[in-house]
């Protein structure tokens, strides 16, 4: 009797040791598994920046300027609004920004939905290869001139729900102060 | 002399005793041995399971980083890259020469395949002003546009070149780039969009 207990302690003892092997196996092997994706993240990193650089030398159809000059163009005319303090309420139709067409201005050619330049490259970019992004064009004193967000899973705009956010900003300096060039992308 | 039986039946009796405890001990012994090579067994296996699985990861890791060896070394063709007043500018290719380079590609294929492995390049045309009269070029580049006439593009993506060789796997990566148009004084930049496959 005596003997049968000590060998059902023994065989409990086993039990215990193997069950905490198996478990720090486990815990080992889930903990190690941290280093993936070192050159997919490097190179994913880069993205934003790379995107801000090439856009703001990207010509576009307005006489044939350069990004960064139109958004210069929409910073420096900025009217203010006194009722929405924080938006730029008149940035879309300054009258003395760079007349592009007879009909057109800096900010049309800019965020026009159907063919803007900043809407078609993030469009034919970003959101053709499915990568999430927000983007952004404020004042640093908080005035915001536009602001698109993308992400390919319903009920979520830009990058709200991401683990991970690569983000980089471009300042130019306006007639009206610095203004700044936002990207995430997610 | 002789023995007397009871003695014998004493030492026969005490000798089976003795040799049931040791059969006793030996099947403890075998069974400990058992279950210490069972252990042995499953820690191998989970172990060797392990280091499969850190060697695929590892293998990816160096795919990752050989595909970014070729990114950049894609990204610094000196075939296609934008030199203005002599100049290099980075992540520029002129769209001149991408129609050049793609036969080269094609009449040298090995030495490319050696230099960027095995890998399939795509470049995307992203964003470019309207060619009409308000722009020096009335007609679209010869590398976007399915015939030399078209005033738009035609053909938004190209592949550069395709060593995937039938292979599946694949990581894929995306590149912004200036893609200059050196038909106009002061050149155009049109926004381009680089995909790089890279295939194991």
């Amino acid at each position: 009797m005596n003997n049968n207990k000590k060998g059902q302690l023994e065989i409990f003892g086993l039990a215990i040791i193997m069950v905490l092997f198996m478990l720090g196996l486990l815990l080992f092997i889930k903990f190690s598994d941290e280093k993936q994706e070192i050159a997919e993240d490097f190179l994913f990193k880069q993205l934003p920046t790379k995107i801000l650089n090439t856009m703001k030398d990207t010509t576009t159809d307005c006489k044939n300027q350069r990004v960064e000059i139109l958004i210069n163009d929409v910073a420096s005319h900025l009217t203010y609004s006194d009722t929405y303090p924080q938006k730029c309420a008149y940035a879309e139709n300054a009258y003395d920004q760079i007349q592009c067409t007879s009909y057109t201005n800096s900010y049309y050619e800019l965020f026009n939905p159907i063919d803007g330049a900043i809407t078609q490259i993030l469009k034919n970019s970003l959101e053709e290869s499915k990568i999430n992004y927000e983007f952004e064009i404020r004042m640093r004193d908080g005035c915001l001139i536009n602001k698109t967000t993308y992400n390919f899973e319903p009920d979520v705009t830009g990058c709200e729900r991401a683990r991970k956010v690569y983000a980089d900003t471009f300042i130019f300096t306006s007639d009206k102060g610095a203004v700044e060039i936002i990207l995430k992308v997610c | 002399m002789k023995i007397p039986t009871k003695h014998i039946k004493f030492f026969v009796s005490q000798k089976s005793k003795i040799s049931k405890k040791g059969q006793l001990q030996l099947m403890e012994s075998t069974v400990v041995l058992f279950v210490f090579f069972i252990l042995l067994i499953i820690g191998v296996s989970i172990y060797s399971n392990f280091q499969a699985s850190k060697l695929e990861r590892l293998t990816s890791t160096l795919n990752e980083q050989k595909a970014t060896e070729i990114a950049r070394k894609v990204l610094f063709t000196p075939e296609l890259e934008c030199s203005i007043n002599s100049d290099v500018t980075k992540d520029c290719f002129e769209i001149q020469k991408l129609q050049s380079f793609v036969d080269n590609v094609r009449f040298r294929p090995r030495y490319y395949r050696e230099e960027f492995g095995n890998t399939k390049v795509i470049i995307r045309w992203v964003y470019s002003p309207a060619f009409d009269e308000d722009n020096c070029n009335t007609k679209a580049p010869a590398f976007f546009a399915l015939n030399p006439t078209d005033t738009t593009i035609t053909v938004p993506e190209k592949v550069l070149f395709d060593f995937s060789s039938g292979l599946q796997s694949k990581k894929t990566f995306y590149f912004p780039l200036t893609l200059l148009d050196k038909r106009c004084v002061p050149e155009l930049s049109y926004f381009g969009w680089l995909i790089i496959e890279a295939y194991s």
